[in-house]
């Protein structure tokens, strides 16, 4: 048999009649009267929930009563004593390494979190991986097109091929002029009263680099890594290796790839 | 033992609780107390409410906490020309957002018990305007925090029909009491949160400081009831949990939530709303959340913790009592024969004595804390008795060699 089947019937729900539960998110696939539960499905004191496989859970939130997570293998809230847990710190306190640096890519145990703010000097120089597509917003408050140009320039072997005025650019477009997935640019303004650029960004190259492909990839470097190291798989482990060999790559493109790659795993 | 000796003993030890006493509430009534008494505070606390499991806690569906670390913005800030920059920049709670927050929240406050902002609005942004409408809307059920008043304090960007203080003393970083005033004057945010919703103003006017219900300590050590290891995960549809709520969670809701599941976020509750990860707080329980300590202060309050009865006097005085007797009358711990030679030493019986009188004060906080539900500092109690012990040796001796 391909799967085991759950029925879980909600009698607890039906028990507690007019709260309203609402699915936040849904791992593994769960039934709502024949439908697929997805995240912001109502449930109703009524509600009959299908649970395929004993991994499947849901995780729902009452406005009235706070989060819970639901399922055939959902365990009670850890009530482990705090009076012990206080004693094996004060015996055995935990220790760990501090960065003495700042901008950390991330993060900590629980979930991803990266910064997704750069400012354009930090942020454009190097490599740098791109992913779908770029745009790049400027600031008319600073780089107004009325007062001069933006220089966009992307360097190939025959010269200069492109030179660019907008306040918006898509990088991704660009990325299409060259024939190499690795382009070389220059990002610069020239405003009217000056004679020469301002060099906005260091000299930086764009990789592309096929979402399916790094998916893929990232889920292979997953499964070679020890059960010991995955926690820091996320946080450590995978942003270095795309920053190694493709360059830096957005936190935000970054982390919706990287959690495909755990969500299949 | 002479019947004046013992008089004059049964004299000197009542002075002497009276003066223990009088210094438990001068410690007491400092806005701060030191590191080491964290010790005592954090395992009595830990004792009594995990071990033992006397652990009462408010109804999780009586609060909700509103996390707003998920939701910041920029702001740039001027340069050393006076002239906005965007190489100097600083991180500030999105002002939009907060106003929709606020704004949505207008039409259920007369189910709202009350509204505490725990943001500082110091620094101007273009969305002050819209923000201010939204604060309006409130009124009353709102309260706002002020800073305090120093040379280098910024006026608030932001009016509020009530506002109140939110800041405390410390010595060593660590938290452990939230003061009823701040500078003798201005009401802290417990207080003013006690006063809004129970109707019941402090009295500050005279000597002692005072509610209704009996004189009060004038900085109380908080009793943490609902701590971090409270927010946890439900299994059980039945029970409620203590739950931190993003209030990007709580705008997106409106997409799809029925205006009646709305209404039950804030329905008979306490919107408390601030930053649940930048403003933490070293407290003898962790890392604990700005938002989170105010509430415990103010369940302090709630709970009567503050207030002085006589009979915790009455149990005091009596402890310090029979303390002082023990100290002055000579009386020695006794111990096992082979252990009291050990300690047959110099040092070993300074050891014993000071033991015991550590131990007879720990036992007393211990009790204070189990049966009042107060902490008492007894770290300076331990340094006074020893001196007045040392003082009445020395006087005894003189007067022997005299005699």
């Amino acid at each position: 048999m391909k799967t085991l089947l759950f029925n879980i019937l909600l009698v607890i729900a039906v028990q507690v009649s007019a709260q309203d539960f609402f699915v936040v998110s849904v791992a593994g696939e769960i039934y709502l009267d024949g439908e697929m539960l997805a995240p912001r499905d109502q449930l109703s004191a009524e509600s009959e929930l299908v649970f395929v496989g004993t991994e499947s859970q849901a995780y729902v939130m009452s406005p009235k009563k706070g989060y819970f997570v639901l399922g055939p293998a959902s365990e009670p809230a850890d009530n482990s004593s705090e009076f012990l847990l206080a004693v094996r710190q004060a015996i055995l306190p935990e220790s760990e390494w501090k960065m003495t640096a700042t901008r950390e890519i991330q993060s900590h145990e629980a979930g991803i979190e990266m910064e997704d703010t750069y400012d354009m000097l930090g942020y454009f120089r190097g490599r740098i991986a791109l992913l779908d597509s770029l745009e790049i917003y400027f600031s008319p408050d600073y780089f107004s097109t009325e007062d001069g140009a933006l220089h966009l320039i992307a360097h190939g072997g025959a010269g200069d091929t492109s030179v660019h005025r907008a306040d918006t650019l898509q990088v991704a477009d660009l990325v299409s002029l060259s024939d190499s997935t690795t382009t070389h640019f220059t990002l610069s303004y020239l405003p009217d009263y000056e004679d020469d650029d301002l060099l906005v960004a260091e000299p930086f190259t764009i990789t592309s680099v096929n979402r399916e492909e790094l998916i893929d990839e990232l889920g292979y470097l997953y499964e070679l890594t020890s059960e010991e190291d995955r926690p820091i798989f996320a946080s450590q482990i995978a942003p270095e290796y795309v920053n190694s060999r493709y360059g830096r790559m957005h936190a935000n493109s970054l982390k919706q790839v990287l959690q495909e790659v755990l969500a299949k795993n | 033992m002479s019947k004046t000796h013992r008089h004059r003993l049964l004299g000197i030890s009542t002075l002497n609780a009276g003066i223990m006493l009088v210094i438990t509430f001068v410690w007491l009534g400092l806005p701060y107390t030191f590191g080491d008494e964290a010790f005592f505070i954090k395992w009595t606390a830990l004792t009594k409410k995990s071990l033992l499991g006397i652990d009462p806690k408010p109804d999780p569906e009586e609060v909700l906490f509103v996390d707003i670390s998920g939701s910041k913005t920029i702001i740039e800030q001027p340069n050393e020309f006076g002239q906005p920059s965007p190489y100097f920049r600083q991180v500030i709670t999105d002002r939009t957002h907060l106003a929709e927050f606020l704004s949505l929240m207008a039409p259920y406050k007369e189910g709202i018990e009350l509204i505490v902002l725990d943001v500082l609005f110091d620094q101007p942004t273009e969305a002050d305007s819209s923000l201010q409408v939204s604060v309006d809307k409130l009124g009353d059920k709102l309260l706002g925090i002020t800073q305090a008043p120093t040379p280098d304090t910024q006026p608030l960007v932001i009016d509020f029909s009530q506002s109140a203080m939110a800041s405390y003393r410390t010595t060593q970083g660590a938290f452990m009491k939230y003061p009823l005033l701040y500078e003798d004057s201005l009401v802290t945010t417990p207080v003013r949160m006690y006063e809004l919703l129970h109707q019941e103003q402090l009295d500050y006017s005279g000597t002692f400081f005072r509610f209704e219900r009996g004189i009060s300590l004038r900085n109380p050590i908080v009793d943490y009831k609902v701590r971090e290891s409270d927010f946890q995960m439900g299994t059980d549809l039945v029970e409620s949990n203590f739950t931190l709520w993003s209030m990007g969670t709580l705008l997106e809701s409106r997409a799809f939530m029925p205006d009646e599941a709305m209404a039950e976020y804030f329905k008979d509750r306490i919107v408390i709303v601030g930053d649940f990860v930048n403003d933490v707080h070293n407290t003898p329980f962790g890392n604990t959340a700005g938002p989170l300590l105010i509430y415990n202060a103010y369940l302090s309050l709630a709970d009567g913790n503050n207030i002085v009865s006589v009979w915790w006097v009455l149990f005091l005085f009596t402890g310090y009592w029979l303390i002082s007797w023990r100290a002055f009358n000579d009386i020695e711990m006794k111990l096992p024969a082979d252990l009291a030679k050990k300690m047959n030493t110099r040092f070993g019986r300074i050891f014993l004595n000071t033991i015991d009188d550590a131990f007879l004060l720990i036992l007393m906080t211990v009790l204070s804390y189990f049966l009042f539900r107060i902490h008492i500092t007894i770290l300076i109690l331990l340094v006074y008795i020893k001196v007045a012990e040392f003082c009445w040796d020395k006087r005894t001796l003189l007067k022997k060699a005299a005699t």
